[in-house]
This record gives C-alpha cells, structure tokens and sequence, in this order.
C-alpha cells in the first residue's frame, strides 16, 4: 500500500526517502531503484559528519514525498511543462534503510556493504547509494563485481570527487580514500571505462594523458555545460555498451560551492544546479547498476540549520530518479 | 555644539520610519505591517521573527543615507539619487496574531492593510509565512473597494511556489500553499491578470492549468533564465495591470537560490541569483503598485544573517521611487 504524506503533516510518519514504501532486498523486483543508506566516513577529510548525510537527506526528501499524495494528482516539472508519471513509482522506488556499519570495524561494516550490494544486484535491481564519504564506493564496487562474478569488472563514472595525484604505472603511491584508486587497487576497474566529471582540482598532466591514453575521459565543468544532453547520455551508454555494469560516484564536490557550502573540496567552478540535474537526467537513461551519492556534511557549522546541501543532491536526485524509472512521458526512455 | 545622531527606537521600525496608526498613514505614504506568525506554515518555522529582523536590517541601512547628505548614487545604475526628505513611509507596527486561530490572526491583519488602503496609503506587510500575504491581500482589497466599489487589481506573485492548493492535507484551506488560491477568489481581483515569477521544480499540474485557464501566466525560474529577468518582468506586469489601475505584488524571498539565501521555510535551488531579483524589481519600482508584501524571511534558519539583510536590499530596490527621486541624466 502507498504511503502518503496527506493528511499527515510532513515530518510525521515513518522517515523514508521520499516517503517511498520500505522493503527488503530479497523482496526487490527486477526494474526496481532501491534506495540505501550507508552512514560511514573514515578520516581521510578535514571534515567530519558524512556519515550523518542518509538521514539527513532522507529527512529533506519528505518535502518531495507529495508524489504519492492524491491532492497533488498531476506532478508536472514546471520548467519543461512536463508531467511525470507517478502511476508505478510505488511499486517501483524502495528504501531499504541504512546498512548496519555502525560499531564495526571498517573490514567488517565494508564487508556488509559489499553484501547489501551484492544482493541488490542480484535481484536485478538498482540502487541510489546514500553515504557517507567516498570510502565507500570501493566496497559498493566489489559487491557488483561480486555479482557478475568470473573476475569481470565495471565501469565507472565519477562526477565531482578527488582524483588521483599519480599514475596508474605507480601504484604504491595509489590511496584507498580515492575512489578510482581504490576502484584500480581492487583490480574492479580498468582506466579505459572510466570517465570523470566535473572533477576538484587539477589532475596531474601525467594522469590526465594517461586517462586520455587508454581511451578514458576528463570532462570539466564547463565542457559539460556546451555539451547536450544526448551526449553526455552517450558517454553513460558507451561505457555500458561494452557490458559492463556502470556505477556512478556523484560528489557534492562537483556542485559550485556558492550554492551549498556543505562539501569538505569546495569549488567555485564547479556545476549550477540545473547542470546537474541535466546531466543526471542524461546519465540515468542508460542502465546505470548504482548511484552512490558522497560529499555531503551536514553538520557543518550553521549550515547544518539551512540543509542546502541536502536539498540540492534531493533535487538533482528527482531527475535522476525519473530518468532511471522511466517516468518521463517519452517514448524512447530506458528503464534497464 | 556637536551634532549627536539621533537616538534608535527601543522598538526598531522598518527603514527607520516613524511610528503611527493605519488609519493616520497619508494617500501616496507607505503604511507598514507586520505579521509576526508562522504557525500556517508546514514545515520550517522561525519566520514569526521575520518583521524585527527585516526592520533591523533596514534600518542599519538607513543610517548609510541618512545625516546631511542627500544626494547619493545608485552604483548599479549609475544615476544621481536624491534623497526624499518628505515622510514616505510610516510603521504601523505589528498586528496582533492569535496562534491558535487562524481565522482572528486573518481578520487582525487584514484590518491594518485596509485602514491604510482605505485612506489611499500603500501597504507593506511584512511576513510571517506566506499564508499572512492573504490576509494582507484581503484587508488591501477591501480598502479599495471602500475607496472604490467598482475598482479591480492584478496581482503579481515572486516565489519558488505557486501556493495555489485548495486544501493542504492536515492543515485545510488556509496556510502557505493555499494563500495564491484564497486571493484568487477576492471579487475584486482580475483572474486573468494573476502572474507568478520564479516557480521552480514540480508543481501539481491541475493547479497551474487553473490558472492558465483562468488567463493567468506562470512564469518558472527556467523562463526567467530563458527568456532574462528584466523581460519576464516586463511580460509579468503588462500582463498583470490589463484593463486595471491597481497591482497587488507579494514578494517571497524563496524564489532566490537557497544557495544564496539560505534564510527560508522553503528553500529551492531555483538558479535566481539576488543580481536576478534585483533587476526584477528595479523594473518592478517603475509599476503602479498599491499593495505589496514580503514574506518568508526566517532569521533562526540563517546563523549568517545574510538572508534578512539581502531581503531589505531586496525592498530598497522596490521602494527606490519612495526613497528617492532621480536627478538628470546618468552620472558618468
């Protein structure tokens, strides 16, 4: 049965992203987007309060929950004039809740990611990733490698988020803190199926030829906004028409600074909201496995009142989580 | 014998006018009323604390032009400014809020706006939640059909949200998603003539066809990117004073980008920048409202302060025909 957030004042009831239907993962359909939280952070930040950000972005995502709320009948993107097709998201948008990390010993809570993960896949389902900081991508990974077993790998899109410093040639220098380092340390990826957006900071012209090498991409921030949308939708279904599972690392790093403050890498050139959800939109038509949202801190000082950043990964999440479930009222939307 | 400044008011008043009574505000004189309350809004509250904050802000800024000096220059237009030494505003103070009726809150402050409307001054109310942008509508419409019987009004609405809903779920027909809705049945209002600015993400589709349907214009945070502020504004106003003398203008801060204004119930990521609302209501200054509030400003939600401060900015650039007159041509 479909929760609602009417007649029930919004911060009532049972928290759930987006007041979406609690499930298990063994309970997952295939076609389903599984919603999960993983509130880990290590100490590779200057910050701290990542493992806060589940909670504190399924709290903001109440106010978007109205989708199931009969007297909002006809949920319309007031931009594009576009109404969305709310009729299946029920059956279709789950949130399993957070993964049991607290307490544990890193090994052991990235053992249990790694197995949520695992299972979620092999449902058939997808899944949005809450955490944490980006720590957690590389037992998210495993647990999809996991899945399709035979030592195969995946491919990786990284928006916003640290780089590595240094080559693949010398991987004693490589750090577990980084995504794609640890993707590469895992043996999980290989450097030509990966593409990165909207990336912090400068890569080291030696890394950035080695990524052009090997057929990989480097897409700024400003390259992505003369891009359209169907390009940017290629790059996701170039990499996935290569068979492999296709796992996308966004970073609050990659949104302008200006309009959050919440990220621990702020950037001021980094994408406007509406880039964002562009390019969000464009990605989740092609069969991404995973989405796994990093970088928020909500206990920032002072900003942990205003929750800008949560409502600005809840927003750019709305197109995704459209785009993913096909409920755009076009004919040629992917649904994997 | 030194020249002391003069002392602040125990109670601070916006741009630090003179205080008096809605019945005494003068034809052509800004009346201002505040509306201490947020308990018709759903989620995020603290705009209760809305007026005191927007009349310190303001009134920090009065001292800046205050003194001697009289003539100034506004550095986006680049215009010579004089300073109107005539009483322009007056600050009738807060009205009385019941926070456990809705229905006594209404009627209070919709007795200040009349009184001013009826004895030809303007109101400016300030919010509280955008459900107090109803009752200050209501009481202005009123006074001008105690003024005029036969007189009409458009509306221009500036927010992240239509506000347009019937019925909000638990809390019925009048709260900060209904008001849009409740103003739109005045009998003195033009349907046709009712424009909204700066809408942003989903919206319920029944809702905005009513108002197309009725001839009303949304224009969403995208147009205005689309289309530039300065020509939506345009647009929004032409539309909104067809085949009528009076414009009514509610201005909720939350159509800016949380980004930038943090300081609201509601916040959006709308893309609007102050530059942007800024330029709004340089163009807005030039139309001929009667009526307007500001609505939304929530100090406890802004540690910064910023959102109080950008939102007086936001009324000096509104209230600039009050403030000051233009003198010749541009300066150089």
């Amino acid at each position: 049965m479909p929760l609602r957030t009417a007649p029930l004042p919004r911060m009532a009831g049972h928290l759930s992203f987006m007041r979406s239907n609690r499930a298990k993962a063994e309970e997952l359909q295939p076609g389903t987007l599984a919603v999960i939280g993983v509130p880990l952070e290590s100490s590779e930040s200057i910050m701290s309060g990542a493992r806060f950000s589940p909670l504190a972005i399924r709290e903001t995502s109440v106010y978007f929950g109205w989708y199931a709320n009969p007297q909002f009948s006809n949920p319309t993107d007031v931009n594009a004039r576009d109404a969305i097709d709310k009729s299946s998201i029920n059956e279709r948008l789950f949130d399993l809740g957070d993964v049991p990390v607290v307490g544990l010993a890193r090994s052991e809570a990235d053992e249990h990611i790694t197995h949520t993960i695992e299972k979620v896949f092999a449902r058939g389902a997808t899944s949005v990733v809450l955490g944490g900081d980006n720590t957690i991508v590389a037992p998210i990974a495993r647990g999809i490698t996991h899945g399709i077993g035979n030592g195969k790998t995946v491919a990786f899109i990284q928006i916003g988020g640290r780089m590595p410093g240094t080559t693949c040639a010398k991987s004693e220098s490589r750090s577990s803190s980084v995504p794609l380092d640890a993707l590469l340390i895992d043996g999980n990826i290989k450097l030509a199926d990966t593409t990165i957006l909207a990336p912090v900071g400068h890569p080291t012209a030696e890394f950035a030829q080695e990524m052009t090498d090997s057929g990989a991409k480097i897409i700024s921030s400003r390259q992505l906004n003369d891009m359209d949308s169907d390009a940017i939708t290629d790059l996701a279904f170039t990499l996935s028409n290569r068979e492999l599972p296709v796992i996308v690392n966004l970073d609050l790093s990659s949104v302008a600074a200006e309009l959050h403050g919440m990220s621990d890498r702020p950037t001021f050139d980094g994408m406007s909201m509406e880039l964002l959800q562009q390019v969000l939109v464009a990605i989740g038509r092609a069969p991404i496995v995973t989405l796994i949202v990093t970088g928020l801190y909500p206990t920032t000082n002072g900003l942990s009142i205003v929750k800008t950043g949560q409502r600005l990964i809840v927003t750019a999440l709305l197109g995704y989580i459209r785009a993913r479930l096909g409920l755009f009222n076009v004919p040629d939307s992917d649904t994997n | 014998m030194l020249n002391y400044p003069k002392m602040n008011s125990v109670v601070p008043s916006l741009f630090d006018a003179p205080h008096g009574l809605p019945a005494d505000v003068q034809p052509g004189v800004l009346g201002v009323v505040g509306m201490p309350s947020d308990w018709t809004h759903t989620s995020r509250v603290g705009a209760r604390f809305g007026p005191h904050a927007l009349r310190l802000a303001t009134t920090e800024m009065t001292k800046a032009i205050s003194g001697e000096q009289t003539e100034f220059i506004d550095p986006a237009s680049k215009e010579i400014l004089l300073r109107n030494c005539d009483q322009w505003i007056v600050d009738c103070g807060d009205s009385e809020i019941f926070p456990n009726c809705v229905e006594e809150t209404t009627e209070a402050i919709a007795s200040m706006t009349r009184a001013i409307t009826a004895g030809g001054g303007i109101p400016l109310s300030l919010g509280g939640d955008h459900y107090n942008g109803f009752p200050a509508c209501l009481g202005y419409s009123r006074g001008l059909t105690d003024r005029d019987p036969d007189r009409k009004f458009g509306y221009i609405q500036v927010d992240g949200h239509l506000d347009f809903t019937d019925r909000l779920g638990a809390w019925g027909t009048h709260n900060h998603a209904t008001n849009g809705r409740r103003i739109s049945e005045f009998s003195n209002i033009l349907q046709a003539n009712m424009v909204w600015i700066g809408i942003s993400g989903w919206v319920d589709g029944s809702e905005l066809e009513l108002i197309e349907s009725r001839g009303g214009k949304v224009f969403s945070s995208g147009d205005v990117h689309r289309l530039g502020i300065s020509k939506v504004t345009e647009l929004a106003i032409e539309h909104a004073t067809r085949g009528c003398e009076s414009l009514y203008v509610s201005l909720c801060i939350d159509a800016m980008d949380a980004g930038y204004l943090p300081g609201t119930g509601s916040i959006v990521h709308s893309g609007i920048t102050p530059r942007q609302y800024c330029q709004m209501l340089d163009v807005m200054a030039q139309a001929p409202i009667d009526g307007l509030d500001i609505v939304e400003v929530c100090p406890p939600l802004d540690p910064s302060g910023r959102t109080q401060r950008i939102a007086g900015h936001l009324l000096t650039r509104i209230l600039r025909n009050y403030m000051f007159s233009v003198e010749g041509d541009a300066a150089s």
